[in-house]
């Protein structure tokens, strides 16, 4: 027993590590270049005020959100999974990230975020809600990967055509070009007065999603069996509902939609945890911000006259990730 | 001394009466066999004893009335295993027994440790405790559960079918388990298909019919020609080799 656990440390120590050099390393890197004696400087206050302005203005708000976000979309990944016992669920796959970018945009568009930018996350959180309680109600009690998968084309290519509708009627076609850019998921010039708006948010879904572990645990056994281990199947879906709805909202709405991280990190991470749900919640959370931060540094070093956004990068990796998960999972179901 | 007391307990779903005006009590250490067809409510009233059914009757464990404990304190006091045994993810047998102990919180602690030790050892998987449990046969999944049912010491054991799909030897296994259990005190609610099993092992039979009793007590007077005819709508032959009763049916009635 103890070997498990002692295993089970040092492997949240390794991602801890890799997830600690992964913000260390984004610090570093862009086209301005920064060096160790840089952050000294700017750590004694007497950095050049350029040096002193790209760090605080860009690279590390960069850095804090793509973990965040990371560990946001790895965690939100592992509870979904572990709440509709399905490996295949993820916030995009399910809809939840799209109907979040919906309803930012749709905040955008009403003129409320400029009104107040605090409604721009609370767009997403609304529109995040409102997707994992239809994901709920149409695939039904059993939560099959088929009715599951089913339901989140639905739910996302309901969001998608009223995206495109909004878009469509936009009056101002600068304003479009800059939504879809924002759709495809970037952490590019993001600053620290969108970190304050969507971090608190964030942390808050963490707390939610994280004091579902046993109960995911019990749910392994199905729900009939988790009741009868004292639990209360209304209160673990508003946890995962109010969770996942306040962190994937919130970096939505910053972010845009950076898909697939939350079926790659928990899938990979699952065998070192012999598959228990609740021991795969930190892990997954670790993970996504390792992932996130790597993948955002790779953007950044991509020979490319325009920086590839970062939802692109995650979607060309996830998506075949994701055929190859189908196909195992129809092999299991012959 | 009383343990459980079950009064006016009927139910209904979907406007269909399922259960009406079940009344029993049991004691300590009775390993109690619910018998009955097909549809006649005997898992409807296995849930509804587990508190996993809303009903209005008034169900005792040891003075408590279960309308008035919450889920948790009952989950301490009540074990249930349900008719799925199919986990949605291949924890390792010992994470599936470990889960017993959550209604106590202390899967970790050393308490909680040596009660998964002790009921692995009980339904022998100590030897296999860090296996996936998808890679189990079907006799070794149904241990399994039962070790996690058992982990979680309860004072009632609520069984819905333990032995279906499993060959005679891990049934007599199961069974012994069992026996063994009613020894240390434990009350034990089994619904049983297989009534020569029920013959041998059940302290005393609980036969429902459309949802009523229609005869509680000990094997004779439960298992009557009148009452296989009735109620199973078959005849048998009854009888016993070297002290170990048969059941042999016939035909229908």
């Amino acid at each position: 027993m103890n070997h498990i656990r002692y295993k089970y440390y040092v492997y949240i120590l390794g991602l801890s590590i890799s997830a600690f050099a992964g913000f260390t390393l984004s610090l570093f890197i862009g086209p301005a270049e920064i060096s160790a004696q840089d952050l000294l400087n700017i750590a004694a206050g007497t950095a050049p005020k350029g040096i002193y302005l790209i760090f605080t203005e860009i690279r590390l708000p960069r850095s804090v959100l793509a973990a965040a976000v990371g560990a946001t979309l790895g965690l939100s990944g592992a509870a979904l999974q572990g709440y509709l016992r399905n490996p295949l669920a993820e916030p995009g796959i399910i809809g939840v990230t799209s109907t979040a970018a919906l309803f930012s945009v749709l905040t955008f568009y009403t003129g409320l975020g400029t009104l107040l930018a605090l409604m721009i996350p609370i767009g997403g959180i609304i529109g995040a809600m409102f997707a994992v309680t239809l994901i709920h109600l149409l695939a039904g009690e059993d939560f099959n990967a088929l009715t599951l998968i089913l339901a989140g084309v639905a739910i996302t290519s309901f969001s998608g055509a009223m995206l495109s509708l909004a878009l469509n009627l936009s009056p101002n076609p600068f304003a479009t070009y800059e939504v879809i850019f924002w759709m495809l998921g970037s952490l590019a010039d993001k600053g620290f007065d969108q970190v304050a708006l969507a971090l608190p948010f964030m942390i808050v879904g963490w707390i939610f999603l994280f004091s579902t572990g046993n109960s995911l645990d019990a749910l392994t056994l199905g729900e009939e069996e988790a009741i009868s281990l004292g639990f209360d199947l209304l209160k673990i879906r508003t946890k995962i509902v109010i969770g996942t709805a306040l962190s994937v909202g919130a970096a939505t709405s910053i972010c845009g939609a950076i898909g697939f991280v939350g079926l790659v990190i928990p899938h990979l991470l699952r065998p070192l945890v012999q598959s228990q749900p609740k021991l795969l919640l930190p892990l997954s959370a670790l993970g996504g911000a390792t992932l996130v931060l790597f993948a955002d540094i790779l953007v950044r070093l991509l020979p490319f006259d325009t920086e590839i956004k970062l939802g692109v990068i995650t979607a060309l990796v996830g998506a075949p990730f994701f055929l190859v998960l189908l196909l195992k999972h129809r092999e299991r179901s012959l | 001394m009383k343990r459980l007391s079950i009064e006016n307990l009927s139910l209904n779903i979907k406007g269909k009466r399922i259960l009406n005006d079940i009344n029993f009590c049991c004691k300590p250490g009775e390993l109690i066999g619910l018998i009955g067809a097909n549809g006649s409510g005997k898992t409807t009233l296995i849930k509804a004893i587990g508190q996993l059914i809303s009903h209005g009757a008034d169900i005792t464990l040891d003075k408590y009335n279960l309308k008035f404990l919450n889920r948790r304190t009952i989950a301490k006091k009540i074990g249930y295993m349900g008719q799925n045994r199919h986990p949605h993810w291949p924890i390792t047998v010992r994470t599936l027994v470990a889960l017993g102990r959550i209604p106590h919180g202390d899967p970790t602690s050393d308490l909680g440790i040596s009660m998964v030790d002790q009921a692995l050892k009980t339904c022998d998987l100590s030897h296999i405790q860090s296996t996936p449990i998808t890679e189990l046969s079907g006799g070794e999944l149904t241990r399994v559960f039962l070790a996690r049912v058992l982990a979680g010491s309860p004072e009632l054991l609520l069984l819905d079918e333990p032995l279906t799909g499993l060959d005679p030897k891990y049934q007599l296994e199961i069974m012994r388990i069992l026996s063994d259990k009613i020894a240390e005190g434990l009350t034990i609610i089994i619904v049983l298909h297989d009534l020569a099993l029920a013959l041998r092992f059940a302290t005393r039979l609980i036969l429902l019919d459309r949802g009523e009793i229609k005869a509680d007590g000990k094997i004779p007077e439960v298992i009557t020609p009148k009452n296989l005819e009735t109620c199973f709508d078959i005849s048998a032959k009854l009888g016993s080799v070297d002290g170990i009763p048969y059941f042999i049916p016939t035909d229908h009635a």
